[in-house]
């Protein structure tokens, strides 16, 4: 429950202080949960396919280089 | 519970409890004004000065016929992307970066954050390109454009209040509704228009390297890594729950249909460019509105400059917090608009210095604006596969998501989109590989 300030500075009834206390306890609760997330076990083909979409990056990276270069000259 | 909060929960529990009267008292329209902002703002923020001025371009140099039903196609892509984010907010309560961090580790975290942090800096710095193009039609010079933006910035972000930094964003977003006007000046044959959206026509001229570098650029001037982050972050700083997520979804999808139209329109705008055999391939904003004075007059050039520099304001503020946003995930400091300065000093250090760097680069004598709009959204679809692949992993990530997983459809849908967008990339690495192969 609110403290005394608190409810003198936004003036709300008892149904919207309960309808905020039920706010919070939802979002605390998402955020209890999110601190028990660790790492994610990957599979063989994540790992593979996570690679595969870092190593597409960097060629394009490079190929974006060379069209630059291209125009440029 | 409440008088343990911080400020930062305190305002949002302010929030929810009007988003939950409204859910109790029935008030539907209510709702969705109080849970509508974080999809109107990503979509119409993403129609920023790089994209709209591609969508003059792609208008000025091949028309309406294959164009118009392309850009409503990457619309719907970038709303099933989008869609995922909401969920993946209401049901987390965190940002994309945190979730990436948490679940992948630090190294495939930093690789995220490379990816945008680059693509950010570098759309930012064309955003006040659009900036300072859009303003120079009025005869304002460069740098007091890149310091009105900045206090503009400013002056949103420090308004203490995520829920006012919001209204006043998506009021100046909605300004990019301007090409529409625009668009109706031009006069354009709209069974033609009716015609184009509905029968697609091919390329005319065939597929070369400069028609893949439009294609990527308006696959850019809608799907972007940064959008991802931002919708993320927006949805959580908002404070949604997982029963607002149907809600969530008729934002983003309100804001998809309001860009598709402003998209739509500029392509239209700039038609009669192409129908008149004009030569706009290194057009700048300002150029564009010049050369449409004749078709559009003074009023609708005006309009279109207007736009532009519109288009750059609201993207340097929802570009600028998406880094904010992202950097205060990873260094695990506080990154909220609901909180005072004093308490989140990392979070909007960053968000205006990031803002402040790439305005200066603009003021840079001899800086090829024209080539950076274009190759940015290039760019942006380049880094985008790995982001999607991110994206569904953890969309069907049950400790995350629990019920609200990806259903097989969605993955379906999802998976596409991230294959199409890898094969655009691919076809624009034939292009310059082997530049003389064709279609």
């Amino acid at each position: 429950m609110a403290d005394q300030n608190l409810r003198q500075d936004w003036e709300w009834s008892e149904l919207e202080w309960g309808l905020a206390d039920e706010a919070l306890a939802e979002h605390y609760e998402s955020v209890r949960h999110l601190e028990t997330l660790g790492l994610k076990p990957l599979s063989s083909g994540l790992t593979v396919l996570i690679w595969g979409l870092r190593l597409y990056v960097l060629f394009m990276a490079v190929v974006v280089i060379v069209n630059v270069v291209q125009t440029v000259h | 519970m409440i008088h343990h909060m911080n400020e930062e929960d305190r305002h949002r529990a302010h929030d929810r409890v009007q988003v939950l009267k409204a859910y109790r008292s029935r008030q539907r329209w209510r709702l969705l004004w109080l849970l509508i902002g974080p999809g109107i703002l990503v979509m119409l923020g993403e129609n920023d000065a790089p994209s709209m001025l591609s969508y003059a371009a792609t208008g000025s140099q091949f028309g309406i016929g294959f164009f118009l039903p392309f850009v409503v196609f990457t619309f719907a892509l970038a709303f099933v992307a989008q869609e995922i984010t909401v969920r993946l907010g209401a049901v987390s309560k965190t940002g994309h970066a945190d979730l990436i961090y948490r679940r992948f580790g630090r190294f495939w975290g930093n690789f995220a954050m490379v990816d945008l942090l680059w693509t950010n800096v570098m759309t930012l710095i064309t955003e006040f390109i659009g900036v300072v193009a859009g303003a120079g039609f009025f005869g304002i010079p460069a740098w007091l454009a890149v310091l009105g933006a900045l206090t503009l910035i400013a002056l949103a972000t420090f308004s203490r209040r995520y829920w006012r930094w919001e209204r006043m964003t998506l009021a100046f977003a909605l300004f990019n509704l301007i090409f529409i006007p625009v668009a109706i000046l031009v006069h354009p044959h709209w069974a033609s228009v009716g015609r184009a959206l509905l029968t697609w026509r091919p390329l005319p001229g065939g597929i070369n390297n400069n028609t893949i570098i439009l294609l990527l650029a308006d696959i850019g001037a809608t799907i972007t890594p940064w959008m991802l982050f931002f919708q993320q972050g927006a949805v959580s700083d908002k404070g949604l729950a997982a029963q607002d997520i149907r809600h969530g979804r008729w934002d983003t999808a309100i804001g998809a249909t309001l860009a598709t139209l402003a998209a739509l329109a500029a392509i239209i705008a700039t038609a009669p460019l192409y129908l008149h055999h004009m030569n706009a391939a290194q057009f700048g904003a300002a150029q564009f509105a010049q050369a449409l004075r004749p078709y559009a007059g003074r009023i609708g050039a005006t309009l279109f400059a207007l736009g532009i520099l519109e288009a750059g304001l609201v993207a340097a503020m929802t570009i600028s917090t998406s880094s904010a946003y992202a950097f205060g995930e990873v260094m695990r400091v506080a990154h909220s608009l609901n909180r005072p300065f004093h308490e989140a000093r990392g979070f909007y250090l960053v968000l205006l210095l990031v803002a402040a760097l790439s305005g200066a680069v603009v003021l840079i004598p001899g800086f090829p604006l024209e080539y950076v709009v274009i190759i940015v959204n290039v760019v942006a679809v380049l880094t985008m596969p790995p982001a999607i692949g991110f994206l569904l992993i953890l969309a069907n990530d049950r400790e995350i998501m629990g019920r609200y997983r990806n259903t097989t459809f969605l993955n379906i849908i999802g998976i596409g989109v991230g294959v199409f967008v890898s094969l655009a990339g691919i076809l624009y690495a034939l292009t310059v590989i082997l530049p003389n192969l064709k279609f």
